[in-house]
């Protein structure tokens, strides 16, 4: 035990030390267990809402041309042989605005089929009775949010209607937590009495998972198998959006791992006298190092918890942003309040402990074999710790990431490959910087500028790490701002262009609609009606939305083409040929002139004719003129309508329209509208991404700041000789800062070609595996200025406690400089 | 995503009505123990008639009908199907409508061979036409599987079913009287009075097709219909039962079942029926069923080789499960199996066995 | 050519103000070797530094070269170190970050007086021909010594200010070092004050004064 108190009064006599230690770990464990609580969360919030039986992803018998799916229709394909359980959905009538309570109506005997009895261990309520849910006064079950709110029904005096069952009695009420908000699950008898849809089903889910069988004639006028890949469920498409933040955090909690690594490796080193003692008392290597792992996790275990604190409220405070793009970009369902499962806290710590262990490893092996100081000295007289060493490593990963850049594929490779980036970066950083300043040293003649080279060239040695740290972010600054300031210019171009249109309608009902357009073609300022279908189908086996317009000098004048044949939308009128969007043409590996194979009723084969950038969408789209899709397709859906209208005239029509027609916002939209909530949608999608990266910016400013003010002490053994040969303190001051600031534009120097690199491998190499679509790699300086300006800053800021305690030193205090410490 | 919802809600319900867990001995087998007063009930004196007694019985709790059937290909080869159809009420009368019917409906099939064995089962409930069984003529169903008379007497049957390993389409015969078990078809379960109704057809030929994955057989062979309704067959102690259907090789069949008690003397009873149809009741005491291989299948050990022995009538028998491995895997689960036998007398049939 | 009237120095502790010494008085002529003894915590060192103008007094002139030490500032002391005083101390008086020849040349180089031929010769005399392209830490205490001894010499400055240039060193090292510096410092004619333990060292140069309960005798 005396031994771990020995230990830790290391860290009471060096409070810098400790303080770097703690606020590494700190900021490491925050950043990374934030952006894990928000995926963790995220990914509960997908499983729950799997739970919604609206989900798409089932395969599932849905009904079409607005004729219902009646009971008859379900026993005749029971009575075929279909596996399938019917379901009864839809918004319980009378509920207040804001509130809408699903019903969902089960038929638990045929769900239960095809099941597998594997996991009994799912922790499902055991209370669930089959005979309870089925006999009367029948059961409804809703998770434990959705039963605070529907309380107050069950004390009304009504007593017909929602939550009374046909004979007048009160359904019993089950809670669990497995169950979506929102959500009411019954039977589907009680849900056909609330919902008043006696005889009627929404949809069938498919149990079987061969569906190869057809639907006999007399019910495939009016029932449609949809038969989603399962593949393309909203986490799968929501993976790379995760995999960019986790990268990210990944970063952040190595910067922070960097600083932790500092502090560990100068109090080992600074215990070289200790294990002498330790040893001389007759301590063994084995208890010592023991004692320091029990030390060291002791440290870790106390900061892990603040740390974790930490993190859920980063997550808590990124959270409406994430959520809103989450929503926005793939639709999933918002995300509700953060919780966090014991998981995530057990892993936050083994996380840290991981972290820590990794981070003390090689410093700790040096202590305890006792190699530290001297060989430590020596060494970094010249410089470099193990400059051969690093450097060999460094070129080694080089080599990898131009291997992997030039075979991988998937979108791991791609972090994969930019993690290398990163790594040989680090690892060649402090070669590269020591070649800077040897090569000028060389180059000066005057005593004290060579001194000034030789003694920079030293203090990189000392500081390697946290101008690492320095490194890493600025190039990350430089390589995502560079990324997202693209994007956004692409993508406000891409709008302008795509949304040539001034006002977009979008009413589904058909009787409506013709009502409408009939209205507007009298209209004097609407110059053109623009109707639109679509239908989902497959290429390939991937799903891919059919979009047809009715061709216009609005699209070709307008519609932002990547690459296109002469006379592409002369072609889609005249031989029925397609474009597509980038995300399929790079899916397939389709090119202009390739033919694409769609199940048309009259054509299947489609030459493409263009390829159109389409931002922001997971899917594949074909564009087809309106005529070729309605000659080929049947049961085509009703897609918006895009009005060319007096822009003057705009804002005159939208009212008019809404209250001829008593239209809501949702089915009249105007084109800056869209066009807002685009961009808004936009900077939400990366304002978690600008956070972290404010952030990993901030943890390595403090790096530097810590090693510097850890290296103050040793500093004044380096600058009092100087002093004592007849330099002044305020020049040794002077230089001191200058030389800081020097390290800190260099290393900014070296992040932007990183930094650029990093960029072009997210726009060009991430960007296209994970959302499909390239972006053009463009260049902005004044962000590199201004990150420069930054690094000199947070330079400054770093140098100015310890330069000023140099300044204000007492001259007997850097007299000591020539007292050993040790 | 969905998948696993599908799958939760499928243990949910299994849990909750097929018991994982072990049944409780107070309940019997599959609940099957539990009472049911304001169930009808089982009393002599009732007539069933053939084929009216086909018909269902809601009133009743719980009823069956239950196809076995020893067949052979044109190349020899042996094998059994199995063909039941479950009905149990959730509730007794009154009888509600559509939907809120409380009447379920639960269907088995089985093919055995000496070394394959395939099962499914299916779920309905009443009220909806899922599944059903109406009179004249006689037609039962569950899904696509279904066991249909093609005459208002019942005389001829065609069988189906269809599963993603096997699917079948049999025509059935019947070739000599329908029988009633026990006093007048009131078949004693237990010491304590306990019985159901019990009819049995056990002259049915049989022919047809089979088939497994590509594989197409013709078959030909010897069908047993057992009919049985009641409310409250099992005594709250018996944990389950071992029946015997046998086709002996002179034409004669004989029925033998046994419910074992937790705690007390096990039940025997049975049926020996002539070529002619003429039958004899067995009672406990002149039967004795001892089994001689035990056998490991599905985590259970069942016996799958017995010593079959009634004295008074000179049967003593040693029967062997075609294929010991015959495990219904099913919501409920059990061993059904066809079985061959020699000794005094030679044959084939078919053997359930429950509650292990 | 040093010149010292009436200092006095003062520290002040936490125990209340500590009285090092008062109306230290004293010359040392051009050439001419002083040792400065004394017990231990008796002020010898912080004389020293007040003399190379590292340190500042309480009272009192320092006079070099005709001016007064005490009333110059930092960046003009720092220039009549660089040219007129010479500092040696008990150890670390090296450079950790230049070669052993940068670090000889370094004070020379600033002063802009740096004798190629004086170099060679002091070079070859300290025996550190061999060690010039290593660094301070691959040195031996011993070497590290002789490296600032060279230092101050090459310089060529006035004045010698040396706190115990061979306290930590083994006393075979100690006398060898001491011998060349002596021999070295009679070949530029400069006044040398060295703080020392030694009487036996003591009895090699000129003069020697004790500093005891805050007076010089």
């Amino acid at each position: 035990m005396w031994v771990l108190h020995a230990l830790l009064s290391h860290w009471l006599r060096h409070p810098v030390q400790l303080g770097t230690f703690m606020l590494g770990l700190l900021a490491a464990t925050a950043l990374w267990s934030g952006v894990q609580a928000l995926n963790q969360h995220a990914r509960a919030s997908y499983d729950q809402a799997a739970s919604r039986f609206s989900s798409i992803n089932q395969a599932q018998i849905v009904p079409v041309n607005q004729q219902p799916l009646t009971e008859s229709d379900y026993i005749m394909l029971r009575r075929l042989g279909w596996q399938l359980t019917p379901v009864v959905e839809g918004a319980l009538p009378n509920i207040s605005a804001g509130d809408t309570l699903n019903i969902i109506g089960i038929e638990p005997m045929t769900l239960q089929h095809g099941g597998v009895s594997s996991a009994a261990d799912t922790g499902l309520p055991s209370t669930f009775s089959l005979t309870r849910f089925l006999t009367p006064p029948w059961e409804i079950w809703v998770s434990p949010a959705t039963a605070e709110q529907i309380k107050p029904w069950f004390d009304a005096a009504v007593q017909t209607g929602f939550p009374y069952n046909p004979d007048g009695n009160l359904v019993n009420l089950r809670v669990s937590s497995s169950i979506a908000d929102n959500e009411i699950i019954t039977d589907i008898y009680l849900a056909q009495y609330w919902l008043k849809q006696p005889d009627q089903l929404s949809r069938l889910l498919l149990l079987d998972t061969n569906t190869s069988k057809t639907l006999p004639a007399e019910l495939s006028a009016h029932l449609r198998v949809v038969i989603p890949q399962s593949d393309y469920d909203i986490s799968r498409l929501t993976a790379s959006f995760h995999l960019n933040l986790t990268a990210l955090s990944m970063l952040a909690f190595l910067v922070g791992l960097l600083m932790v690594y500092s502090a560990i490796h100068l109090a080992m080193a600074q215990r070289a006298v200790l294990r002498r003692i330790l040893f001389s008392c007759g301590v063994s290597q084995r208890a010592l190092t023991f004692w320091l792992l029990i030390e060291l996790l002791l440290l870790s275990g106390l900061i892990t918890l603040p740390g974790l604190t930490l993190g859920y409220w980063i997550a808590v405070l990124l959270l409406p942003d994430f959520s809103a793009s989450l929503t926005g970009l793939y639709g999933a369902s918002a995300l509700g309040e953060l919780t966090l499962s014991w998981q995530w806290w057990l892993q936050g710590l083994v996380i840290a402990w991981g972290g820590v262990l990794l981070a003390a490893i090689v410093p700790m092996v040096k202590l305890i074999s006792g190699n530290t100081s001297l060989s430590q000295t020596r060494s970094n007289a010249q410089g470099l710790d193990h400059p051969a060493l690093l450097t060999g490593a460094g070129s080694i990963c080089v080599l990898l990431a131009l291997g992997i850049a030039w075979f991988g594929e998937s979108l791991f490779s791609g972090f994969l490959l930019l993690a290398l980036m990163f790594i040989s970066a680090a690892l060649l950083m402090p070669a590269t910087l020591n070649a800077c300043l040897r090569l000028g040293q060389r180059c000066s003649r005057s005593a004290v500028v060579q001194w000034l080279w030789a003694d920079a060239r030293m203090q990189v040695s000392h500081l390697s790490v946290a101008l690492v740290a320095l490194l890493l972010a600025l190039s990350t600054s430089i390589g995502v701002g560079g990324m997202v300031e693209g994007f956004r210019n692409t993508f406000t171009g891409w709008l302008d262009q795509r949304l040539a249109a001034e006002v977009y309608l979008r009413i589904d009902d058909e009787a409506q609609a013709q009502q409408v357009d009939a209205w507007l073609l009298q209209h004097p300022d609407v110059s053109a009606l623009l109707p639109s279908a679509g239908i989902d189908s497959q290429v390939a086996g991937i799903p891919v939305e059919l979009r047809g317009i009715q061709l216009h000098s609005t699209y070709s004048e307008h519609w932002p083409l990547l690459s296109s044949t002469p006379d592409a939308w002369q072609a889609m009128a005249d031989n029925a040929a397609v474009m597509i969007n980038e995300q399929l043409a790079r899916q397939l590996n389709l090119k202009l002139g390739d033919t694409l194979p769609l199940s048309g009723m009259q054509q299947t084969d489609f030459k493409i004719s263009a390829i159109f950038s389409d931002y922001g969408n997971p899917k594949g789209q074909v564009l087809l003129s309106l005529a070729t899709l309605q000659r080929n397709w049947a049961d085509t859906e009703r897609g918006s309508t895009a009005l060319r209208v007096e822009p003057t005239a705009v804002a005159e029509l939208i009212s008019a329209l809404t209250a001829q027609f008593s239209l809501n916002e949702t089915q009249v939209i105007d084109q800056h509208a869209v066009k807002r909530y685009s961009l808004q949608l936009f900077e939400r999608t990366f304002a978690a991404t600008n956070a972290l990266n404010v952030l990993v910016l901030l943890i390595a400013a403090i790096a530097l700041f810590s090693s510097l003010l850890t290296l103050s002490t040793m500093r004044l053994r380096h600058l009092a000789p100087v002093w004592a040969c007849g330099l002044s303190r305020r020049y040794l001051v002077g230089t001191e800062l200058l030389k800081l600031l020097s390290l800190a534009l260099l290393t900014a120097l070296l992040a932007i070609p990183l930094g650029l690199l990093i960029s072009y491998c997210l726009v060009a190499v991430i960007n296209v595996r994970s959302f499909g679509w390239a972006l053009p790699w463009q260049f902005f300086p004044s962000q590199w200025l201004l990150l420069t300006m930054a690094a000199l800053v947070s330079a400054f800021l770093a140098a100015i406690i310890p330069v000023l305690t140099l300044q204000f030193t007492s001259p007997s205090s850097l007299l000591k400089g020539f007292r050993d410490e040790q | 995503m969905s998948n696993k919802v599908v799958l939760l809600l499928v243990l949910l319900v299994q849990l909750a009505l097929l018991g994982c867990k072990p049944v409780p001995p107070s309940e019997g087998f599959a609940g099957l123990g539990a009472t049911a007063d304001e169930f009808a009930q089982v009393v002599p004196g009732n007539v069933i008639e053939y084929p009216a007694a086909l018909d269902q019985h809601p009133e009743y709790r719980i009823e069956w009908w239950y196809v076995t059937a020893n067949l052979e290909t044109e190349f020899g080869e042996q094998l059994g199907i199995q063909w039941t159809l479950f009905r149990y009420a959730d509730a007794p009368a009154p009888q509600r409508e559509g939907w809120a019917s409380q009447q379920r409906w639960l269907g088995h099939v089985g093919l055995t061979r000496a070394n394959q064995h395939f099962f499914a089962d299916t779920y309905a409930r009443g009220g909806i036409n899922q599944a059903g069984v109406s009179p004249e003529p006689f037609k039962a169903w569950i899904d696509n599987w279904s066991f249909v008379a093609s005459d208002t007497d019942a005389t001829h049957f065609t069988l189906h079913a269809d599963t993603a390993d096997f699917s079948y389409a049999l025509t059935l015969k019947k070739q000599g009287p329908a029988i009633l078990h026990g006093e007048q078809g009131v078949s004693v379960k237990s010491s304590a009075g306990q019985a159901s109704y019990y009819l049995s057809l056990p002259f049915l030929a049989v022919s047809g097709e089979i088939k497994i994955g590509d594989e197409q057989l013709a078959v030909t062979g010897d069908a047993w219909l057992d009919r049985e309704w009641s409310s409250q067959p099992l005594a709250a102690n018996q944990l389950g039962w071992d029946w015997f259907s046998l086709h002996l090789a002179n034409g004669d069949k004989l029925m033998l079942f046994r419910l074992r008690h937790a705690d007390a003397e096990h039940y025997f009873s049975g049926t020996y029926i002539a070529a002619d149809g003429r039958t004899q009741p067995l009672q406990s005491q002149q039967i004795t069923m001892q089994p001689i291989q035990q056998h490991s299948v599905a985590g259970k050990r069942v016996p799958v080789a017995w010593q079959l022995t009634v004295a008074d009538l000179g049967i003593a028998i040693q029967a062997q499960a075609l294929n010991p491995n015959a495990w219904m895997g099913t919501g409920i689960a059990y061993w059904e199996g066809p079985i061959r036998f020699t000794g005094s007398h030679s044959g084939k049939g078919y053997l359930e066995m429950t509650g292990y | 050519m040093l010149h010292v009237v009436g200092l006095a120095k003062t520290y002040l502790t936490s125990q209340g103000p500590l009285p090092l010494f008062s109306d230290v008085s004293f010359d040392i002529q051009p050439g001419e070797s002083v040792a400065l003894m004394g017990e231990s915590g008796c002020g010898k060192s912080t004389l020293l530094h007040i003399l190379a103008g590292l340190e500042q007094a309480d009272h009192g002139q320092v006079l070099i070269n005709q001016q007064d030490l005490t009333q110059l500032p930092d960046r003009q002391r720092a220039q009549l170190r660089r040219h007129y005083i010479g500092v040696i101390f008990q150890q670390l008086n090296l450079i950790p970050s230049l070669s052993i020849q940068d670090n000889l040349a370094f004070q020379a180089r600033l002063a802009g007086n740096l004798d190629a031929d004086w170099l060679q010769h002091l070079v070859s005399t300290l025996g550190l021909a061999a060690l010039l392209q290593r660094y301070p830490a691959q040195l031996s205490g011993g070497q590290q010594q002789r490296v600032a001894i060279g230092r101050a010499l090459l310089a060529k400055t006035p004045l010698l200010l040396a706190d115990e240039p061979t306290g930590s060193l083994d006393e075979a090292n100690a006398e060898q070092v001491m011998a060349l510096m002596l021999t070295l410092i009679k070949e530029t004619g400069s006044s040398l004050l060295m703080v020392t333990h030694s009487a036996l060292l003591s009895t090699q140069l000129d003069r020697t004064m004790i500093l005891k309960q805050g007076r010089l005798s």
